[in-house]
């Protein structure tokens, strides 16, 4: 454990001194932001402004995750006793972390910026659909981190960003709240008081949102134990 | 004394030599080209070999799977009868030391962050650390100065090139897995820190220039079409008459006296070092 927090912090590190988590956030913050741009549809605007800035995040780890593997520096730390299931974990944990802080700056933004008038009737609402959302952000990440297994850095960003968002806008564009769907999360904030039990739809898409991303990081650790690092 | 310091003592190793390393029918196809086609190779304890291939990928991709960041599709490595893994953690990479032919580490680090860094992901407690890294510097030469606390992108190539060599030594490997090792030193500094490495580790060299290894390497390994198609001592060349390059190499192959690993070798028999023609 103390091996994959070491990591995290390293990639975290990595993500801050190349200005790709500044840039995360503030694709995050300008996405919590756009409930101020049209109050009839903030709901809808602000799970969409999340829904790209969460394919701009995943594509931003995406790139580092290609650059570390190009450099050699995945290849390095595992020439350290560095198990490769150790290294997808420290990704994972550093992007998940970053995305789920982007969403609370999405959510605070929007507070913020769009005053009480933007806020659901149901007091629950905004807390548990940003929270199901950001269970969207390990298979976000894992797309990510396959991506980077396996192309080199802008194509890693690039296919990252057009699977996630399109993915992701997809789910609040055509996907109902009361479907369960991996990102469904993110169908409940574009219409947190639409459909009741906020809190157990919440739920339930926050656990199919993990159920995939499990599905996918599975496939991450296959193709990670036969790469060249 | 320990056991092990006994029997170095005695020369026993030495005369023994069983192997560090032994590959069996290595298979590996990169980009379209098959750059590893069956190769066997084993390296006895303590060697010091030199490895030159055509094309010159080939030693490249041997040492990275020999360092654990490639694989290869096919075959066998054993390291001192044991096969590897790197699902046991502090295993292989405490036992391999591998220094890529570019730096890896990022540029925003410093020299004594990446030895940091790979103390504490070798697994080695608070305590231990500053022991390992001192040994570790003092093994590659690497002074502590003030670059050693600059980020790795605003020092010299040289120093990179020392803090990786430091950082492979953290662990103290008894091989050391070497790919164009201190390319930017000058000769006789290059030549004085990899002479004064370890000698009980295993060390295997991979150049593109191989007259750059002589005085270093005591054996040398040619693969050719993906296999090692000459596994001899450095002597061989000098008694031929030939030089220490790649076209030298090819002429010993030409004139058959490959000493081959024994291909036909079970794993059982890891320990031992194929017999010379």
């Amino acid at each position: 454990m103390t091996q994959v927090a070491t990591l995290a912090g390293l990639s975290l590190r990595e993500l801050w001194i190349s200005f790709r988590l500044l840039g995360g956030l503030v694709a995050f913050a300008s996405g919590g932001a756009l409930v101020a741009t049209a109050p009839a549809t903030a709901w809808r605007s602000l799970a969409l402004g999340v829904a790209v800035a969460m394919a701009v995040g995943a594509g931003l780890v995406a790139g580092a995750v290609a650059t570390d593997r190009r450099r050699g520096f995945a290849g390095w730390l595992v020439a350290r006793a560095v198990p490769r299931s150790s290294l997808l974990a420290g990704w994972l944990l550093a992007g998940s972390l970053a995305l789920i802080v982007g969403l609370a700056i999405s959510g605070i933004s929007a507070l913020v910026l769009g005053g009480l008038a933007v806020m659901p009737t149901h007091d629950a609402a905004l807390p548990a659909a940003l929270a199901a959302s950001a269970a969207a952000a390990p298979a976000a990440i894992g797309v990510a981190t396959l991506a980077g297994l396996v192309a080199a850095p802008r194509p890693a960003m690039a296919a990252t960003m057009v699977l996630v968002a399109g993915w992701l806008v997809a789910i609040v564009l055509l996907v109902p709240a009361s479907v369960a769907a991996p990102g469904a999360g993110l169908a409940l904030l574009a219409a947190p008081g639409a459909d009741a039990p906020v809190t157990a739809l919440a739920l339930r898409a926050a656990g199919v949102s993990l159920a995939a991303g499990a599905v996918v990081w599975g496939a991450a650790l296959v193709v990670a134990s036969r790469a060249d690092l | 004394m320990s056991t092990p310091e006994a029997l170095w003592a005695s020369g026993t190793l030495r005369h023994l030599r069983p192997s560090a390393i032994a590959c069996r029918g290595l298979r590996r196809r990169a980009g379209g080209v098959t750059l590893l086609d069956g190769l066997n190779l084993i390296v006895p304890v303590g060697a010091r070999l030199l490895v030159a291939s055509r094309p010159s990928e080939s030693a490249t991709m041997l040492l990275r799977i020999l360092g654990g960041v490639a694989r290869a599709e096919q075959g066998t490595i054993h390291l001192a009868g044991l096969p590897i893994s790197d699902d046991l953690p502090g295993g292989w990479a405490r036992r391999v030391g591998y220094v890529p032919p570019t730096s890896a580490l990022p540029g925003w680090m410093s020299g004594r962050e990446a030895l940091e860094l790979s103390a504490r992901l070798l697994g080695f407690d608070h305590a231990e650390r500053p022991v390992r890294i001192e040994r570790a510097m003092s093994g590659a030469g690497l002074a502590t100065t003030p670059d050693l606390d600059r980020p790795l992108r605003r020092a010299a190539t040289a120093h990179r090139e020392l803090v990786a060599l430091a950082a492979a030594l953290v662990a103290d490997p008894e091989i050391l897995v070497l790919d164009e090792p201190l390319r930017a030193l000058d000769p006789w500094d290059r030549w004085r820190i990899l002479g004064a490495l370890e000698p009980r580790a295993t060390l295997v060299v991979a150049s593109r220039t191989p007259a750059a290894e002589e005085g270093f390497a005591r054996e040398v390994a040619f693969i050719g079409q993906g296999r090692v198609v000459v596994h001899a001592p450095v002597t061989e060349l000098t008694r031929r008459g030939l030089p220490l390059t790649l076209g030298g190499l090819e002429q010993l192959a030409a004139l058959g006296v490959e000493r081959p690993s024994r291909a036909t070798a079970s794993p059982r028999d890891a320990g031992t070092r194929p017999e010379a023609r």
